[in-house]
Protein backbone atom coordinates (compact mmCIF):
# COMPACT_ATOMS: atom_id res chain seq x y z
CA UNK A 1 0.00 0.00 0.00
CA UNK A 2 2.91 2.12 0.93
CA UNK A 3 4.06 1.48 -2.32
CA UNK A 4 1.31 2.22 -4.21
CA UNK A 5 1.34 5.69 -2.48
CA UNK A 6 4.26 6.56 -3.67
CA UNK A 7 4.17 5.43 -7.12
CA UNK A 8 1.21 7.57 -6.63
CA UNK A 9 2.50 10.75 -6.03
CA UNK A 10 5.74 10.60 -7.82
CA UNK A 11 3.00 9.90 -11.07
CA UNK A 12 1.83 13.73 -9.86
CA UNK A 13 5.02 15.28 -9.05
CA UNK A 14 6.57 14.03 -12.78
CA UNK A 15 3.17 14.91 -14.38
CA UNK A 16 3.38 18.45 -12.86
CA UNK A 17 6.76 19.24 -13.86
CA UNK A 18 5.89 17.64 -17.77
CA UNK A 19 2.90 20.35 -17.53
CA UNK A 20 5.14 23.46 -16.54
CA UNK A 21 7.62 22.38 -19.10
CA UNK A 22 4.95 22.40 -21.57
CA UNK A 23 3.15 25.44 -20.80
CA UNK A 24 6.42 27.05 -20.49
CA UNK A 25 6.56 26.39 -24.35
CA UNK A 26 4.05 28.82 -25.04
CA UNK A 27 5.43 31.51 -23.24
CA UNK A 28 8.80 33.49 -23.94
CA UNK A 29 10.73 34.59 -26.59
CA UNK A 30 11.26 33.16 -29.89
CA UNK A 31 13.76 34.51 -32.40
CA UNK A 32 12.22 34.77 -35.45
CA UNK A 33 15.02 35.00 -38.58
CA UNK A 34 11.84 36.43 -40.81
CA UNK A 35 12.44 39.23 -38.78
CA UNK A 36 15.55 40.14 -40.43
CA UNK A 37 14.36 42.92 -43.04
CA UNK A 38 15.85 43.65 -46.36
CA UNK A 39 15.54 46.49 -47.08
CA UNK A 40 17.65 47.39 -49.80
CA UNK A 41 15.38 46.72 -52.84
CA UNK A 42 12.93 49.48 -52.19
CA UNK A 43 15.56 52.13 -52.27
CA UNK A 44 15.48 55.28 -54.30
CA UNK A 45 17.74 58.50 -54.25
CA UNK A 46 18.90 62.17 -55.62
CA UNK A 47 21.63 64.68 -55.07
CA UNK A 48 22.26 68.25 -54.37
CA UNK A 49 25.21 69.84 -54.77
CA UNK A 50 27.55 66.70 -55.21
CA UNK A 51 25.85 64.73 -52.60
CA UNK A 52 24.31 61.65 -52.79
CA UNK A 53 20.87 60.99 -50.77
CA UNK A 54 19.28 58.06 -50.44
CA UNK A 55 16.53 56.26 -49.26
CA UNK A 56 15.09 53.36 -48.03
CA UNK A 57 11.66 52.85 -47.44
CA UNK A 58 9.98 49.89 -45.43
CA UNK A 59 7.37 48.54 -42.97
CA UNK A 60 8.07 46.75 -40.07
CA UNK A 61 6.80 43.53 -38.83
CA UNK A 62 8.32 43.73 -34.62
CA UNK A 63 7.67 46.44 -32.78
CA UNK A 64 11.56 47.61 -32.44
CA UNK A 65 14.57 48.50 -34.00
CA UNK A 66 17.92 48.64 -32.45
CA UNK A 67 20.99 48.49 -34.93
CA UNK A 68 21.71 48.08 -38.68
CA UNK A 69 24.42 46.27 -40.77
CA UNK A 70 26.13 47.34 -43.83
CA UNK A 71 27.46 44.48 -45.96
CA UNK A 72 30.25 45.88 -48.19
CA UNK A 73 32.64 44.53 -50.86
CA UNK A 74 35.48 46.82 -50.29
CA UNK A 75 38.51 47.04 -48.21
CA UNK A 76 38.16 50.84 -48.02
CA UNK A 77 36.43 52.61 -44.97
CA UNK A 78 33.84 54.99 -45.63
CA UNK A 79 33.63 58.45 -45.32
CA UNK A 80 31.45 60.17 -42.85
CA UNK A 81 27.85 59.65 -43.56
CA UNK A 82 24.64 60.85 -42.01
CA UNK A 83 22.23 58.78 -41.52
CA UNK A 84 18.42 59.58 -40.43
CA UNK A 85 15.71 57.15 -39.60
CA UNK A 86 12.66 58.79 -39.97
CA UNK A 87 8.44 57.99 -39.57
CA UNK A 88 6.23 58.24 -42.57
CA UNK A 89 6.47 58.68 -45.91
CA UNK A 90 8.92 59.98 -48.81
CA UNK A 91 8.27 62.90 -50.08
CA UNK A 92 9.88 64.84 -52.50
CA UNK A 93 10.86 67.46 -50.96
CA UNK A 94 13.48 65.37 -49.45
CA UNK A 95 15.53 64.50 -52.52
CA UNK A 96 16.59 68.38 -52.72
CA UNK A 97 16.61 69.06 -49.26
CA UNK A 98 19.59 69.68 -46.45
CA UNK A 99 17.77 68.21 -43.86
CA UNK A 100 15.80 64.68 -42.82
CA UNK A 101 12.41 64.02 -43.07
CA UNK A 102 10.82 67.33 -45.06
CA UNK A 103 7.65 65.00 -44.27
CA UNK A 104 7.90 62.77 -41.50
CA UNK A 105 9.01 62.55 -37.90
CA UNK A 106 12.61 62.79 -37.27
CA UNK A 107 13.51 59.29 -35.12
CA UNK A 108 17.03 59.34 -34.99
CA UNK A 109 19.79 60.75 -36.68
CA UNK A 110 23.85 60.54 -36.17
CA UNK A 111 26.79 61.22 -38.07
CA UNK A 112 28.61 57.42 -38.93
CA UNK A 113 31.72 55.79 -40.66
CA UNK A 114 31.51 52.61 -42.12
CA UNK A 115 33.99 50.51 -41.06
CA UNK A 116 35.02 48.12 -43.97
CA UNK A 117 37.89 46.44 -42.60
CA UNK A 118 35.54 43.54 -42.90
CA UNK A 119 32.63 42.63 -45.17
CA UNK A 120 29.96 43.53 -42.70
CA UNK A 121 29.74 46.08 -40.09
CA UNK A 122 27.07 46.19 -37.76
CA UNK A 123 26.04 49.57 -36.24
CA UNK A 124 24.29 50.00 -33.21
CA UNK A 125 22.24 52.56 -32.55
CA UNK A 126 22.77 52.50 -28.22
CA UNK A 127 19.04 52.13 -27.37
CA UNK A 128 16.31 50.42 -29.09
CA UNK A 129 13.31 52.35 -31.13
CA UNK A 130 9.70 51.40 -30.67
CA UNK A 131 8.10 51.27 -34.28
CA UNK A 132 4.49 51.02 -34.98
CA UNK A 133 4.21 47.61 -37.25
CA UNK A 134 3.40 48.67 -40.72
CA UNK A 135 3.44 51.92 -40.77
CA UNK A 136 5.60 53.78 -43.17
CA UNK A 137 9.29 54.39 -42.05
CA UNK A 138 12.50 55.42 -44.34
CA UNK A 139 16.17 55.82 -43.90
CA UNK A 140 17.93 58.28 -45.33
CA UNK A 141 21.76 58.54 -45.85
CA UNK A 142 24.31 61.58 -47.27
CA UNK A 143 28.25 61.94 -47.58
CA UNK A 144 28.63 65.17 -45.39
CA UNK A 145 30.58 66.47 -47.97
CA UNK A 146 31.18 66.53 -52.26
CA UNK A 147 33.11 63.39 -52.91
CA UNK A 148 32.38 61.51 -49.99
CA UNK A 149 30.95 58.09 -50.44
CA UNK A 150 27.02 57.84 -49.39
CA UNK A 151 25.46 54.52 -48.86
CA UNK A 152 24.22 53.78 -52.67
CA UNK A 153 21.31 51.57 -52.82
CA UNK A 154 20.55 49.54 -55.65
CA UNK A 155 17.44 47.97 -57.29
CA UNK A 156 19.66 44.77 -58.53
CA UNK A 157 22.62 43.17 -57.36
CA UNK A 158 24.01 44.27 -60.41
CA UNK A 159 23.19 47.88 -61.11
CA UNK A 160 23.92 51.19 -59.29
CA UNK A 161 21.02 53.28 -58.57
CA UNK A 162 21.98 57.07 -58.75
CA UNK A 163 20.13 60.46 -59.58
CA UNK A 164 23.72 61.58 -60.22
CA UNK A 165 24.67 61.10 -63.07
CA UNK A 166 26.65 64.43 -63.89
CA UNK A 167 29.25 63.53 -61.03
CA UNK A 168 30.55 61.05 -62.13
CA UNK A 169 33.56 61.05 -59.50
CA UNK A 170 30.60 59.85 -57.10
CA UNK A 171 30.88 56.52 -58.83
CA UNK A 172 34.15 56.42 -58.62
CA UNK A 173 34.60 57.15 -55.48
CA UNK A 174 31.40 54.77 -54.08
CA UNK A 175 32.74 51.25 -53.40
CA UNK A 176 30.06 50.17 -50.62
CA UNK A 177 27.68 47.87 -52.33
CA UNK A 178 23.96 48.35 -51.13
CA UNK A 179 23.07 45.73 -49.38
CA UNK A 180 21.49 47.43 -46.30
CA UNK A 181 19.63 45.16 -43.60
CA UNK A 182 17.74 46.16 -40.18
CA UNK A 183 17.78 44.01 -37.23
CA UNK A 184 15.85 43.79 -34.44
CA UNK A 185 16.07 43.65 -30.86
CA UNK A 186 18.88 40.02 -30.19
CA UNK A 187 18.02 38.86 -33.26
CA UNK A 188 20.95 39.90 -35.07
CA UNK A 189 22.72 36.88 -36.67
CA UNK A 190 26.39 37.19 -37.89
CA UNK A 191 27.25 37.07 -41.17
CA UNK A 192 29.83 34.74 -42.32
CA UNK A 193 33.04 37.02 -43.06
CA UNK A 194 35.46 36.62 -45.30
CA UNK A 195 38.47 34.97 -44.33
CA UNK A 196 41.10 33.36 -45.11
CA UNK A 197 43.50 31.30 -43.34
CA UNK A 198 46.73 29.41 -44.22
CA UNK A 199 47.03 25.54 -43.26
CA UNK A 200 50.36 24.83 -44.90
CA UNK A 201 53.23 25.28 -45.29
CA UNK A 202 53.39 27.35 -42.01
CA UNK A 203 56.34 29.55 -41.08
CA UNK A 204 59.36 27.54 -39.57
CA UNK A 205 58.32 24.36 -41.89
CA UNK A 206 60.64 22.34 -43.60
CA UNK A 207 59.58 20.74 -46.90
CA UNK A 208 61.76 17.58 -48.00
CA UNK A 209 58.64 16.58 -50.31
CA UNK A 210 59.52 16.88 -53.93
CA UNK A 211 56.09 19.03 -54.11
CA UNK A 212 55.27 21.25 -51.98
CA UNK A 213 51.31 21.65 -51.25
CA UNK A 214 49.59 25.41 -50.34
CA UNK A 215 46.68 25.08 -48.66
CA UNK A 216 44.60 27.66 -47.24
CA UNK A 217 40.77 27.96 -45.59
CA UNK A 218 38.32 30.08 -46.65
CA UNK A 219 34.76 31.80 -45.68
CA UNK A 220 33.02 33.93 -47.70
CA UNK A 221 29.05 35.29 -46.82
CA UNK A 222 26.83 33.08 -47.93
CA UNK A 223 25.26 35.91 -50.30
CA UNK A 224 27.86 36.42 -52.25
CA UNK A 225 28.95 33.12 -53.19
CA UNK A 226 29.93 33.60 -56.61
CA UNK A 227 32.92 32.89 -58.69
CA UNK A 228 35.61 34.39 -56.11
CA UNK A 229 39.17 33.43 -55.98
CA UNK A 230 42.12 32.69 -54.22
CA UNK A 231 45.89 34.10 -55.67
CA UNK A 232 48.50 32.36 -54.41
CA UNK A 233 51.97 34.21 -54.04
CA UNK A 234 55.18 32.67 -53.84
CA UNK A 235 58.59 34.43 -53.23
CA UNK A 236 62.23 33.98 -52.70
CA UNK A 237 64.64 34.66 -50.28
CA UNK A 238 65.08 37.95 -51.38
CA UNK A 239 61.50 38.49 -52.10
CA UNK A 240 61.60 38.37 -55.40
CA UNK A 241 58.00 37.10 -56.85
CA UNK A 242 58.96 33.52 -58.46
CA UNK A 243 54.70 32.20 -59.08
CA UNK A 244 51.62 33.40 -59.06
CA UNK A 245 48.47 31.43 -59.14
CA UNK A 246 44.72 31.50 -58.95
CA UNK A 247 42.26 29.19 -57.74
CA UNK A 248 38.59 29.84 -58.16
CA UNK A 249 36.47 29.25 -54.73
CA UNK A 250 32.72 29.46 -55.43
CA UNK A 251 31.44 27.55 -52.36
CA UNK A 252 31.05 30.01 -49.23
CA UNK A 253 33.55 27.52 -47.14
CA UNK A 254 36.14 25.25 -48.03
CA UNK A 255 39.77 24.72 -48.93
CA UNK A 256 42.01 25.96 -51.46
CA UNK A 257 45.15 24.33 -52.59
CA UNK A 258 48.07 24.18 -55.41
CA UNK A 259 51.15 22.29 -55.61
CA UNK A 260 54.34 23.02 -56.55
CA UNK A 261 57.51 21.16 -57.47
CA UNK A 262 60.69 23.75 -55.74
CA UNK A 263 64.21 23.58 -55.07
CA UNK A 264 65.89 23.56 -52.04
CA UNK A 265 66.27 26.94 -50.42
CA UNK A 266 63.75 29.73 -48.25
CA UNK A 267 60.40 30.86 -49.46
CA UNK A 268 57.95 33.01 -48.16
CA UNK A 269 54.48 32.67 -49.17
CA UNK A 270 50.99 34.18 -48.97
CA UNK A 271 47.21 34.04 -50.35
CA UNK A 272 44.67 36.27 -50.79
CA UNK A 273 40.93 36.16 -51.32
CA UNK A 274 39.85 38.31 -54.06
CA UNK A 275 35.85 39.30 -55.12
CA UNK A 276 34.95 39.03 -58.89
CA UNK A 277 33.66 42.10 -60.50
CA UNK A 278 29.96 42.60 -59.26
CA UNK A 279 29.21 46.30 -60.79
CA UNK A 280 31.36 48.91 -61.76
CA UNK A 281 35.01 46.80 -61.60
CA UNK A 282 35.06 47.89 -57.74
CA UNK A 283 34.95 44.47 -56.50
CA UNK A 284 38.02 43.28 -57.89
CA UNK A 285 39.61 43.91 -54.99
CA UNK A 286 42.19 41.94 -51.99
CA UNK A 287 39.49 40.73 -49.60
CA UNK A 288 41.44 39.94 -47.05
CA UNK A 289 44.64 38.25 -47.05
CA UNK A 290 46.97 35.53 -44.97
CA UNK A 291 50.08 36.24 -43.18
CA UNK A 292 53.22 35.81 -44.59
CA UNK A 293 54.53 32.52 -44.10
CA UNK A 294 58.55 31.79 -43.71
CA UNK A 295 59.12 28.09 -45.07
CA UNK A 296 62.38 25.99 -45.92
CA UNK A 297 62.73 23.14 -48.72
CA UNK A 298 65.32 20.95 -47.91
CA UNK A 299 65.18 17.61 -49.68
CA UNK A 300 68.62 16.49 -48.11
CA UNK A 301 66.31 15.78 -45.10
CA UNK A 302 65.75 12.18 -44.54
CA UNK A 303 62.98 11.64 -47.74
CA UNK A 304 62.18 8.08 -49.14
CA UNK A 305 61.95 9.72 -52.73
CA UNK A 306 65.79 10.87 -52.04
CA UNK A 307 67.62 8.81 -49.42
CA UNK A 308 69.11 6.66 -51.97
CA UNK A 309 70.62 9.82 -54.12
CA UNK A 310 74.18 9.60 -53.69
CA UNK A 311 74.00 5.46 -53.38
CA UNK A 312 75.18 4.12 -56.75
CA UNK A 313 72.32 1.46 -57.29
CA UNK A 314 73.36 -0.08 -60.30
CA UNK A 315 75.47 -2.10 -57.95
CA UNK A 316 74.42 -4.99 -56.30
CA UNK A 317 76.14 -3.54 -52.76
CA UNK A 318 74.29 -0.41 -53.67
CA UNK A 319 71.31 -1.77 -54.14
CA UNK A 320 71.99 -3.33 -50.80
CA UNK A 321 72.98 -0.01 -49.00
CA UNK A 322 69.86 1.47 -50.63
CA UNK A 323 67.83 -1.17 -49.26
CA UNK A 324 69.02 -1.15 -46.07
CA UNK A 325 68.61 2.41 -45.49
CA UNK A 326 64.89 2.41 -47.14
CA UNK A 327 64.35 -0.66 -44.72
CA UNK A 328 65.67 1.47 -41.98
CA UNK A 329 63.79 4.73 -42.69
CA UNK A 330 60.15 2.47 -43.21
CA UNK A 331 60.62 1.04 -39.90
CA UNK A 332 62.26 3.76 -37.76
CA UNK A 333 61.05 7.14 -39.17
CA UNK A 334 58.03 8.11 -37.46
CA UNK A 335 55.11 9.69 -40.04
CA UNK A 336 53.61 13.03 -39.42
CA UNK A 337 50.51 11.68 -38.61
CA UNK A 338 51.89 9.73 -35.64
CA UNK A 339 53.83 13.19 -34.47
CA UNK A 340 50.66 14.78 -34.77
CA UNK A 341 49.34 12.25 -32.65
CA UNK A 342 51.40 12.42 -30.13
CA UNK A 343 51.27 15.83 -30.18
CA UNK A 344 47.67 16.26 -29.66
CA UNK A 345 47.94 13.60 -26.71
CA UNK A 346 50.52 15.33 -24.72
CA UNK A 347 48.69 18.93 -25.23
CA UNK A 348 45.46 17.25 -23.86
CA UNK A 349 47.81 15.78 -21.03
CA UNK A 350 49.25 19.59 -20.23
CA UNK A 351 45.29 20.65 -19.85
CA UNK A 352 44.36 17.86 -17.67
CA UNK A 353 44.38 18.81 -14.17
CA UNK A 354 46.95 18.02 -12.00
CA UNK A 355 49.35 18.90 -15.04
CA UNK A 356 47.56 21.66 -16.16
CA UNK A 357 48.47 23.41 -12.80
CA UNK A 358 52.14 22.99 -13.42
CA UNK A 359 51.96 23.96 -17.08
CA UNK A 360 49.45 26.79 -16.61
CA UNK A 361 51.82 28.38 -14.49
CA UNK A 362 54.84 27.58 -16.60
CA UNK A 363 53.37 28.63 -19.90
CA UNK A 364 51.80 32.32 -18.71
CA UNK A 365 55.38 33.31 -17.69
CA UNK A 366 57.13 31.78 -20.68
CA UNK A 367 54.67 33.68 -23.12
CA UNK A 368 54.65 36.65 -20.32
CA UNK A 369 58.54 36.70 -20.58
CA UNK A 370 58.72 36.16 -24.46
CA UNK A 371 56.45 38.98 -25.35
CA UNK A 372 58.19 41.12 -22.70
CA UNK A 373 60.95 43.16 -24.11
CA UNK A 374 63.96 44.63 -21.83
CA UNK A 375 65.16 48.09 -22.50
CA UNK A 376 67.47 50.37 -21.19
CA UNK A 377 65.46 53.05 -21.23
CA UNK A 378 63.59 52.86 -17.54
CA UNK A 379 63.62 55.05 -15.21
CA UNK A 380 63.76 54.96 -11.37
CA UNK A 381 61.83 58.30 -10.52
CA UNK A 382 60.41 59.94 -6.93
CA UNK A 383 58.34 62.79 -6.04
CA UNK A 384 59.28 66.62 -5.58
CA UNK A 385 57.75 69.76 -4.96
CA UNK A 386 59.20 72.78 -7.22
CA UNK A 387 59.10 76.56 -5.98
CA UNK A 388 56.19 77.29 -7.56
CA UNK A 389 53.87 74.53 -5.16
CA UNK A 390 54.10 71.90 -8.53
CA UNK A 391 54.32 67.87 -7.26
CA UNK A 392 57.15 67.06 -9.94
CA UNK A 393 58.51 63.66 -10.70
CA UNK A 394 62.28 63.69 -10.96
CA UNK A 395 64.57 60.94 -12.43
CA UNK A 396 67.23 59.64 -9.53
CA UNK A 397 68.16 56.62 -11.59
CA UNK A 398 68.64 55.64 -15.20
CA UNK A 399 70.74 54.43 -17.43
CA UNK A 400 73.57 56.44 -17.02
CA UNK A 401 73.56 56.45 -13.65
CA UNK A 402 76.01 53.58 -12.62
CA UNK A 403 78.22 53.96 -15.64
CA UNK A 404 78.39 57.96 -14.11
CA UNK A 405 79.04 56.42 -10.95
CA UNK A 406 81.99 53.46 -11.63
CA UNK A 407 82.56 54.47 -15.41
CA UNK A 408 81.32 52.30 -18.23
CA UNK A 409 83.83 49.28 -18.57
CA UNK A 410 83.21 48.95 -14.96
CA UNK A 411 79.40 48.79 -14.90
CA UNK A 412 79.55 46.22 -18.06
CA UNK A 413 81.61 43.82 -15.78
CA UNK A 414 79.24 44.24 -12.98
CA UNK A 415 76.42 43.48 -15.01
CA UNK A 416 77.89 40.60 -16.81
CA UNK A 417 79.16 39.28 -13.58
CA UNK A 418 75.57 39.64 -11.94
CA UNK A 419 74.43 37.40 -15.02
CA UNK A 420 77.24 34.87 -14.69
CA UNK A 421 75.78 34.84 -10.73
CA UNK A 422 72.45 34.05 -12.04
CA UNK A 423 73.68 31.02 -14.27
CA UNK A 424 75.85 29.78 -11.51
CA UNK A 425 72.41 30.18 -9.36
CA UNK A 426 70.51 28.18 -12.23
CA UNK A 427 72.96 25.50 -11.83
CA UNK A 428 72.94 25.34 -8.41
CA UNK A 429 69.08 24.89 -8.70
CA UNK A 430 69.39 22.23 -11.13
CA UNK A 431 71.69 20.31 -8.79
CA UNK A 432 69.24 20.37 -5.75
CA UNK A 433 66.88 19.19 -8.48
CA UNK A 434 69.34 15.96 -9.15
CA UNK A 435 69.94 15.98 -5.67
CA UNK A 436 66.49 15.45 -4.38
CA UNK A 437 65.79 12.45 -6.22
CA UNK B 1 56.57 1.41 -39.29
CA UNK B 2 58.11 0.25 -35.67
CA UNK B 3 58.54 4.10 -33.78
CA UNK B 4 55.17 4.77 -35.03
CA UNK B 5 53.61 1.36 -33.64
CA UNK B 6 55.89 2.65 -30.43
CA UNK B 7 54.01 6.73 -30.92
CA UNK B 8 50.45 4.99 -31.23
CA UNK B 9 51.17 3.39 -27.89
CA UNK B 10 51.98 6.20 -25.95
CA UNK B 11 49.67 8.48 -27.16
CA UNK B 12 46.53 5.96 -26.55
CA UNK B 13 48.10 5.44 -23.26
CA UNK B 14 48.32 9.36 -22.70
CA UNK B 15 45.12 9.95 -24.15
CA UNK B 16 43.52 7.22 -21.54
CA UNK B 17 44.88 8.72 -19.09
CA UNK B 18 43.72 12.40 -20.70
CA UNK B 19 40.27 10.73 -20.50
CA UNK B 20 40.18 9.88 -17.01
CA UNK B 21 41.70 13.02 -15.56
CA UNK B 22 39.48 15.80 -14.70
CA UNK B 23 39.97 18.73 -16.51
CA UNK B 24 39.83 21.66 -13.74
CA UNK B 25 41.02 24.81 -13.93
CA UNK B 26 43.19 26.22 -10.81
CA UNK B 27 44.48 29.34 -11.81
CA UNK B 28 42.09 31.82 -12.56
CA UNK B 29 43.13 33.63 -15.72
CA UNK B 30 43.23 37.05 -14.04
CA UNK B 31 46.33 35.53 -11.88
CA UNK B 32 47.53 34.11 -15.12
CA UNK B 33 47.31 37.58 -17.21
CA UNK B 34 48.87 38.81 -13.43
CA UNK B 35 51.99 37.00 -14.38
CA UNK B 36 52.24 38.46 -17.95
CA UNK B 37 51.60 41.67 -16.53
CA UNK B 38 54.44 41.49 -13.45
CA UNK B 39 56.96 40.26 -16.09
CA UNK B 40 56.19 43.16 -18.40
CA UNK B 41 57.08 45.06 -16.06
CA UNK B 42 59.58 43.59 -14.39
CA UNK B 43 61.83 43.87 -17.78
CA UNK B 44 61.25 47.86 -17.54
CA UNK B 45 64.30 47.42 -14.63
CA UNK B 46 66.68 46.23 -17.53
CA UNK B 47 68.72 49.49 -17.31
CA UNK B 48 69.95 48.65 -13.76
CA UNK B 49 69.89 45.15 -13.56
CA UNK B 50 70.26 42.35 -16.47
CA UNK B 51 66.54 41.16 -16.67
CA UNK B 52 67.11 39.87 -19.97
CA UNK B 53 69.70 37.37 -18.92
CA UNK B 54 67.29 36.99 -15.69
CA UNK B 55 64.18 36.31 -18.12
CA UNK B 56 66.80 33.52 -20.17
CA UNK B 57 67.84 31.91 -16.92
CA UNK B 58 64.00 31.44 -16.04
CA UNK B 59 62.93 29.96 -19.17
CA UNK B 60 65.79 28.16 -19.45
CA UNK B 61 65.14 26.39 -16.05
CA UNK B 62 61.26 26.34 -16.88
CA UNK B 63 62.16 24.20 -20.16
CA UNK B 64 64.87 22.06 -17.85
CA UNK B 65 62.18 21.42 -15.50
CA UNK B 66 59.62 20.16 -17.92
CA UNK B 67 62.18 18.35 -19.97
CA UNK B 68 63.10 16.20 -16.76
CA UNK B 69 59.83 15.65 -14.80
CA UNK B 70 58.44 14.42 -18.47
CA UNK B 71 61.35 12.07 -19.22
CA UNK B 72 61.03 11.17 -15.35
CA UNK B 73 57.74 10.44 -15.41
CA UNK B 74 57.72 8.09 -18.49
CA UNK B 75 60.74 6.08 -17.02
CA UNK B 76 58.77 5.66 -14.04
CA UNK B 77 55.66 4.32 -15.94
CA UNK B 78 57.70 2.26 -18.24
CA UNK B 79 59.71 0.72 -14.91
CA UNK B 80 55.84 0.41 -13.22
CA UNK B 81 55.16 -1.85 -15.95
CA UNK B 82 58.76 -4.19 -15.86
CA UNK B 83 57.71 -4.15 -12.66
CA UNK B 84 60.92 -2.68 -10.92
CA UNK B 85 62.11 0.77 -9.76
CA UNK B 86 60.67 2.56 -6.86
CA UNK B 87 56.80 2.81 -7.52
CA UNK B 88 55.15 5.84 -9.18
CA UNK B 89 55.59 8.55 -6.37
CA UNK B 90 57.32 11.12 -8.00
Amino acid sequence: MKNLTKIKYSGLLYGFIFAVVMFSFCFGYNVKATNQVDVSHTCTGSSSSGRQYNFWAFQPNVDSINSMEFTSYSLSNSSDITLYLCKGNINSSDYSANHACANGELIYSDTITVDNSSATHLFDFGQSFEMTIGDNYFFETYGTSYLTSPLFCSASPYTVFSYNPGYTDVYAFTDIRPAFNTYYDDEYVPVIPWTITPITPLSNAVIASSTTNFVVTYTKPSSTSIDDYVDFVLYDNNDNQLFKNTVNVTSTSGYAYISLGLPDGLYNWSASLYCKAYYWNTCDNTLVSTDTQYFKVSKNFINPDNICNDIATSTIMGEINCALRQSLYWGFYPGNGSLESLDNSYTSLKDSFPFNAFFGLTDALTDGISSSTPNSTGTLQMPFINTSGHYVMITVLNASSTPNLIGQTNTTLFRNSIAWFLWLATAFLIFLTFKRI
Amino acid sequence: MITDIIIFIISSFINLITTILPTWQIWPTAFLDGISYISSQIAVFNFIFPIDTLFTVILFFISFEVAYMTAKIIIKVLNFFRGTGSGLDI
